[in-house]
C-alpha cells in the first residue's frame, strides 16, 4: 500500500482531502499530517510518503520553502492552492501538478492517478530546481518539458518556435534540437504568451525574438533566424506587425 | 582726410552698384540660356515668359519688345499658354498706360476660361475682368468679378491673391465713392498681404490705402502710407513700384504745395524709371514736373516738360496720360491768360479722355474750361461747362472735386451780380469745408475774406474760417497722431494678438492640467478602492473558506455547513455593500468584524477567541468609521500570527473616543512580528496591508486636517510575542442623526 501525505494549515481541508483520496479505493492511503512547513517536514521524515499533497501558503512559510529544505525528494508532489496565480504559473512552467481549493474530486483523482504512474520513475531534481527558479520574481523562466525518456529544463531564450502535431507539440530549440512533448500547443500558448511568444497560425507558436524577416510570398510567412519558414495566418497579421513594430 | 574719403566712398558706391548690375546680368544670362537650350516648345515658352517677367522688373523696354514674340509663339500651343501670353501682354500694356490694348487683351482672356479650368487661370481672368470693369466705372460688375476672384483666392489659400483682390475691391469702392467700404477692404488687403510675407504685395496694399486717402482728400495720411510703401518696395528692390510710389508722393506734395519735396520725388521717380527703361512713368513724371514748374511760374520749363511727356505718351498710346499732359498745358496757358492756347489744349485733353471714357477727368477738364470762360468773362459758357462738370461728378467720380466747382460758380454769379445765387453756391462750398478738411482750405478762406469786404460777411466768414482752421488744426493733429498710431497699431495689434493667444493657451493648458489632476485623483481613488476591496475580499481567504464549507458538506454536517455558509455570505454582502463608502456607522463595522472573525474562527475550528468592544456612547452618537480599517491587522494576527497554533490564542478589538479622535486598539497574543517576519510570504502581505491602512489614514488627515496616526508594537515586549496596534482617526458623527438629536 502506497502512502500519501496531506499538508495544509487548515484542519478541515486537510482532513477533507485525505478522506476524499481514501474514498477513491485506489492502492494508496492518505494521511492528514502537518499544518505548517515545520510540521510538514517532520511528517515527511516520519512517514516517507510516495505522494505529498502540499499547501502553498502556510503560516510559517510556503510549500516551496518546505521542498527546498528536503534535499532528496523521493516522492511525487501535488500542490494544493486556494488562489496564488503567481505560484500556479511557476508550477505549470515546471511541469508539476496542482489542485485548486475547494477540491474537485475528479481533478483530485486524475492528479493522483498520474502521480501513481510516475512513482518509481527516476526523480529529477532539475524539475524542482526549475520550480525554485520560476517562483523567484525577475528571474528567467525555465520551462520543463517531460518526455518518455527524460526531463528537459529549457530557458525560454532557447526556444525558437513550437509546432503542433495533433496532441503533441514539437519544440525547436537553438542548435537545431527538437523535442516532442505530449501536450497540446494550446497549453503552451497560454503558458508562454506574455513571454514574447505569439501563435502566428493554428499550428505554430513562435518566439518573436527569433523572427528574421517577413516574406510576402505564399500568402505571407515568417522566416525565423534558423531559416525555418512559418506561415502567418491573415487573422494574426495585424497583431504580428503591431508587436514587431514595438520591438524594432 | 576728407579728400581721400570722398573718392573712396564714391568708389564703394560704384562698386556696389556694379555688383548688383553684375548679378542682374548673370540672372538674365541664365534665363536666356535656359530659354535657348530648351527643346520642348511648351517649356521653351514658359522659359521665355520667365525672361519676360524678369524684364518686367528690370527693363521694360525689353519686356515690351519680347511681348510680340511671346504672343506669336503661344498661338500654336495650348490654351493655357495662350492665356499666359495674353495675360503678359495685358500687364505690359497696362504698365505702359496703353489702356486700350490692356483691356483688349483682358477681354480676350474670357473665351479661354472655358478651356482652362485651373483655379489659377480662373482667378486671373476674374481678377483682370474686375479690374477692367472697375476702370470702366462699371462698379457692380467689377465687384461681381472681384468677388469671384476673391472666392477662388480664398479657396486656394493664396494670401497674395487675396490681398491683391481686396485691394482691387477697395479701389472699386473708392471709385464709387464708398469711403468706409474702401478703407475696410484695404485693411483686409493689408492683413492678407502681411500673411503672404511678400513685401511687394504689402507695399502695394499700403499704396492702395494711400491712393484712397488721396482720393478722399486726406493728403498727409496718403503721403505717410506711401512713404511706408516706398520703404517696403525699396527693401526688396522692386524698382517699378519705387518709381510709381515716388511719383505718387510727389503728386501729393504738389497738392499741398510742398514744391521742393514734390520736385525731389518726381526726379527720384524718373531716376528709378530710367533704371528699368519705364518710358511711361518717365513721361508722367515729366508732366508732373511741368506742374511743379508752373507753380514756380517757370512757364517755359513747365510747357517743355509737358511737351516732352506728350511726345513719349503718344508713342505709348497712353490716352489718359496724354489727357493729363494736355490738361496741364491748358492750365499753364490759362495762368498766363493765353486763353486760346489753353482752350486748344483742354480740347485735346477732352478728346483723349473721351477716347478712354475717363469721366472723372472729363469733368475735371470741363471745370478747367469753365474757369477759362469765367476769366474771359464768358459767364454763360462758363456756367455751362461748370454745370456739366458737376453733373458728371454727381454721377461718377470724386464728390469733393464738385465743391471747387461750386466755388467757381459762386464767383461767376457774383460777377454776374446775382448775389443770391452766388451766396447759395458759396454755402454749398462752405458746407463742404465744414465737413471736410483739406490743406488748401485755409488759403481759400483768406481769398474769400478779401473778396467779400462787407463787414458783416467778413465777420461771418472769419468766424467760419476760425472754426474751420481750428477744426483743421485738430484734424491735422489727430491725423498726425493717427498716422503714428496707425503705424504702431499694426505692431500693437500683433502684440495684443500674441498676448491673447498665450492667455488662451495658458487657460486651455491650465484647464487641461486641472482636469488631468482631477482625473488622476479619481483614478488614484479608484485604484485605492480596488486594492482595498481586494485586501478585504482576499481571494485566499474566500477560497479557503469555501474549502471549509466543502469539508462540512463532505462530512454531512448540515447544521455547520449551513451556519458557515450563511455567515460567510452575510460577510461578503456586508463587505461588498460597505467597502466603497468612505465612512460607515460603527455598528455596521462591528457587525462586519464579528462575521469576519466568526468565519475565521470556524475555519480554524474554534482554536482562538476574540472580542470586539465599543463604548455605548459611540453607538448612541452614531459614530462613523472608515470600513474595515482594522481588517488587515486582524487577518495578520490570525493567518500569520498563527493564533490557532497557540494555546489560548485571542484577539481583542476596542473602539473608544479620546478627545476628538476615534481610537482603535487591536491586541493579539500570536507569535509576534519578529517570528512571523521570518516567512517572506507573510512579510509581503503584511507590508501591503500596512501600506493601504497608512494611505487611508493619510487621506483622512489631509481631507479633515486631522492628525490621525497608527502605532504598532509587540504585545509582550519582553518575549517579543503578540502585536498591539493603535489607530487614531478623526472622530466623525453621522450628520443626520446629529440633526434629529
Amino acid at each position: 500500500m502506497k502512502k500519501a501525505l496531506v499538508i495544509d494549515d487548515e484542519n478541515r481541508t486537510r482532513d477533507l482531502i485525505a478522506k476524499m483520496i481514501n474514498s477513491f479505493g485506489l492502492d494508496i492511503v492518505a494521511i492528514p499530517a502537518g499544518e505548517s512547513v515545520a510540521s510538514g517536514i517532520k511528517a515527511i521524515e516520519k512517514h516517507r510518503p510516495d505522494i505529498v499533497f502540499l499547501d502553498i501558503q502556510m503560516p510559517d512559510g510556503t510549500g516551496f520553502d518546505l521542498l527546498r529544505s528536503i534535499p532528496t525528494k523521493s516522492f511525487e508532489v501535488i500542490f494544493i492552492t486556494a488562489h496564488e496565480e503567481f505560484a500556479i504559473k511557476a508550477i505549470k512552467f515546471s511541469a508539476l501538478d496542482y489542485i485548486l481549493k475547494p477540491v474537485d474530486a475528479d481533478e483530485l483523482k486524475n492528479a493522483l492517478e498520474k502521480a501513481l504512474n510516475s512513482i518509481g520513475s527516476k526523480k529529477e531534481e532539475s524539475q524542482f530546481d526549475a520550480l525554485q527558479m520560476n517562483i523567484q520574481p525577475n528571474q528567467k523562466r525555465r520551462l520543463v518539458l517531460k518526455t518518455q525518456e527524460s526531463v528537459h529544463v529549457i530557458e525560454l531564450d532557447n526556444i525558437i518556435r513550437c509546432e503542433a502535431d495533433r496532441n503533441y507539440t514539437s519544440f525547436y530549440l537553438l542548435g537545431g534540437k527538437k523535442i516532442l512533448v505530449s501536450k497540446t500547443l494550446k497549453d503552451y500558448e497560454t503558458l508562454l504568451s506574455g513571454h514574447n511568444f505569439l501563435r502566428v497560425q493554428q499550428s505554430h507558436l513562435i518566439n518573436l525574438d527569433y523572427v528574421a524577416r517577413y516574406d510576402k510570398g505564399n500568402g505571407g510567412s515568417v522566416v525565423m533566424k534558423d531559416d525555418s519558414e512559418v506561415p502567418l495566418s491573415p487573422a494574426k497579421r495585424d497583431i504580428f506587425f503591431k508587436i514587431l513594430d514595438n520591438l524594432l | 582726410m576728407k579728400t581721400i574719403f570722398k573718392p573712396f566712398l564714391l568708389f564703394l558706391l560704384a562698386f556696389m552698384f556694379s555688383i548688383s548690375a553684375y548679378s542682374q546680368k548673370k540672372e538674365e544670362y541664365h534665363l536666356k540660356q535656359a530659354y535657348k537650350t530648351e527643346k520642348n516648345a511648351s517649356r521653351r515658352f514658359m522659359r521665355l515668359l520667365a525672361l519676360g517677367e524678369f524684364y518686367k522688373q528690370t527693363n521694360l523696354h525689353l519686356a515690351d519688345s519680347i511681348k510680340n514674340v511671346i504672343v506669336k509663339k503661344s498661338i500654336p500651343l495650348s490654351s493655357y499658354i495662350q492665356f499666359k501670353a495674353l495675360l503678359y501682354s495685358a500687364e505690359i500694356a497696362e504698365i505702359q498706360g496703353n489702356q486700350e490694348e490692356s483691356f483688349r487683351n483682358i477681354l480676350a482672356l474670357q473665351p479661354l476660361l472655358s478651356k482652362c479650368k485651373s483655379e489659377e487661370t480662373q482667378f486671373e481672368v476674374y481678377y483682370h475682368l474686375g479690374f477692367y470693369f472697375s476702370s470702366s466705372l462699371n462698379f457692380v460688375k467689377a465687384k461681381g468679378y472681384l468677388d469671384l476672384a476673391l472666392n477662388l483666392a480664398k479657396k486656394t489659400r493664396n494670401n497674395q491673391h487675396i490681398a491683391e483682390t481686396y485691394s482691387s475691391i477697395a479701389f472699386n469702392f473708392m471709385l464709387s465713392n464708398r469711403k468706409d467700404s474702401a478703407f475696410a477692404y484695404t485693411d483686409q488687403a493689408i492683413q492678407y498681404a502681411r500673411r503672404s510675407a511678400n513685401k511687394s504685395v504689402l507695399a502695394e496694399s499700403f499704396n492702395t490705402q494711400a491712393r484712397i486717402y488721396a482720393y478722399f482728400g486726406q493728403i498727409e495720411l496718403s503721403v505717410a502710407k506711401n512713404y511706408f510703401s516706398l520703404q517696403l518696395a525699396s527693401s526688396v528692390n522692386d524698382i517699378p513700384k519705387m518709381a510709381r510710389y515716388s511719383r505718387e508722393i510727389g503728386k501729393s506734395q504738389l497738392l499741398i504745395s510742398n514744391l521742393i519735396e514734390a520736385e525731389k520725388y518726381f526726379k527720384q521717380s524718373i531716376e528709378y524709371s530710367q533704371q528699368i527703361y519705364d518710358q511711361h512713368q518717365i513721361a508722367l513724371a515729366y508732366s508732373n514736373l511741368g506742374s511743379v514748374y508752373k507753380e514756380y511760374k517757370e512757364y517755359q520749363k513747365a510747357i517743355s516738360y509737358n511737351q516732352k511727356a506728350i511726345g513719349i505718351l503718344a508713342k505709348l498710346n497712353d490716352y489718359n496720360g496724354l489727357g493729363e499732359a494736355h490738361n496741364n498745358l491748358g492750365v499753364i496757358y490759362r495762368e498766363q491768360h493765353l486763353y486760346e492756347l489753353a482752350a486748344h489744349d483742354f480740347n485735346k485733353a477732352l478728346v483723349y479722355y473721351e477716347s478712354t471714357n475717363n469721366r472723372e477727368h472729363i469733368a475735371g477738364v470741363y471745370h478747367n474750361v469753365g474757369t477759362v470762360f469765367q476769366e474771359q468773362k464768358k459767364y454763360l459758357n462758363a456756367l455751362n461747362y461748370l454745370n456739366r462738370s458737376i453733373e458728371i461728378r454727381n454721377q461718377f467720380g470724386s464728390k469733393r472735386e464738385i465743391f471747387y466747382t461750386y466755388r467757381i460758380i459762386a464767383d461767376v454769379y457774383r460777377d454776374l451780380g446775382k448775389t443770391n445765387e452766388s451766396l447759395k453756391y458759396l454755402h454749398l462750398y462752405l458746407d463742404f469745408l465744414d465737413s471736410n478738411s483739406s490743406i488748401q482750405e485755409s488759403a481759400k478762406i483768406a481769398e474769400l475774406s478779401e473778396l467779400y469786404r462787407s463787414e458783416q460777411r467778413e465777420r461771418f466768414i472769419s468766424i467760419q474760417a476760425d472754426s474751420i482752421q481750428r477744426q483743421q488744426q485738430e484734424k491735422t493733429l489727430t491725423s498726425t497722431k493717427l498716422e503714428v498710431t496707425e503705424l504702431k497699431n499694426d505692431q500693437k495689434n500683433y502684440i495684443i494678438l500674441v498676448f491673447l493667444i498665450i492667455i488662451i493657451l495658458a487657460g486651455v493648458i491650465g484647464f487641461y492640467r486641472f482636469n488631468q489632476t482631477v482625473i488622476k485623483q479619481q483614478q488614484k481613488e479608484a485604484e485605492m478602492l480596488q486594492t482595498l476591496l481586494r485586501s478585504q475580499m482576499n481571494p485566499h481567504f474566500i477560497f479557503n473558506s469555501m474549502s471549509v464549507i466543502q469539508s462540512y458538506i463532505y462530512d454531512n454536517d448540515i447544521k455547520n455547513s449551513s451556519k458557515f455558509l450563511v455567515n460567510f455570505s452575510r460577510l461578503i454582502r456586508l463587505i461588498l455593500e460597505n467597502s466603497p463608502k468612505e465612512f460607515i456607522p460603527i455598528a455596521t463595522e462591528v457587525e462586519i468584524l464579528q462575521k469576519y472573525l466568526e468565519t475565521q474562527k470556524l475555519r480554524f475550528e474554534d482554536r482562538f477567541e476574540f472580542s470586539v468592544e465599543i463604548e455605548d456612547k459611540m453607538m448612541l452618537e452614531n459614530a462613523l468609521i472608515p470600513p474595515m480599517i482594522t481588517q488587515p491587522f486582524i487577518e495578520n494576527a490570525i493567518e500569520h500570527g498563527q493564533l490557532h497554533t497557540i494555546e489560548g490564542g485571542f484577539i481583542k478589538i476596542v473602539f473608544s473616543k479620546k478627545d476628538k479622535m476615534l481610537e482603535i486598539r487591536i491586541k493579539d497574543n500570536g507569535i509576534g512580528r519578529k517570528q512571523s517576519e521570518k516567512s517572506k510570504k507573510s512579510k509581503d502581505h503584511t507590508s501591503m496591508a500596512l501600506n493601504i491602512t497608512r494611505q487611508r489614514i493619510d487621506n483622512l488627515n489631509s481631507k479633515y486636517k486631522s492628525a490621525g496616526f497608527m502605532i504598532i508594537e509587540d504585545y509582550d515586549k519582553t518575549l517579543e510575542t503578540g502585536t498591539k496596534v493603535l489607530i487614531s482617526l478623526p472622530y466623525q458623527v453621522d450628520a443626520q442623526t446629529k440633526k434629529t438629536n
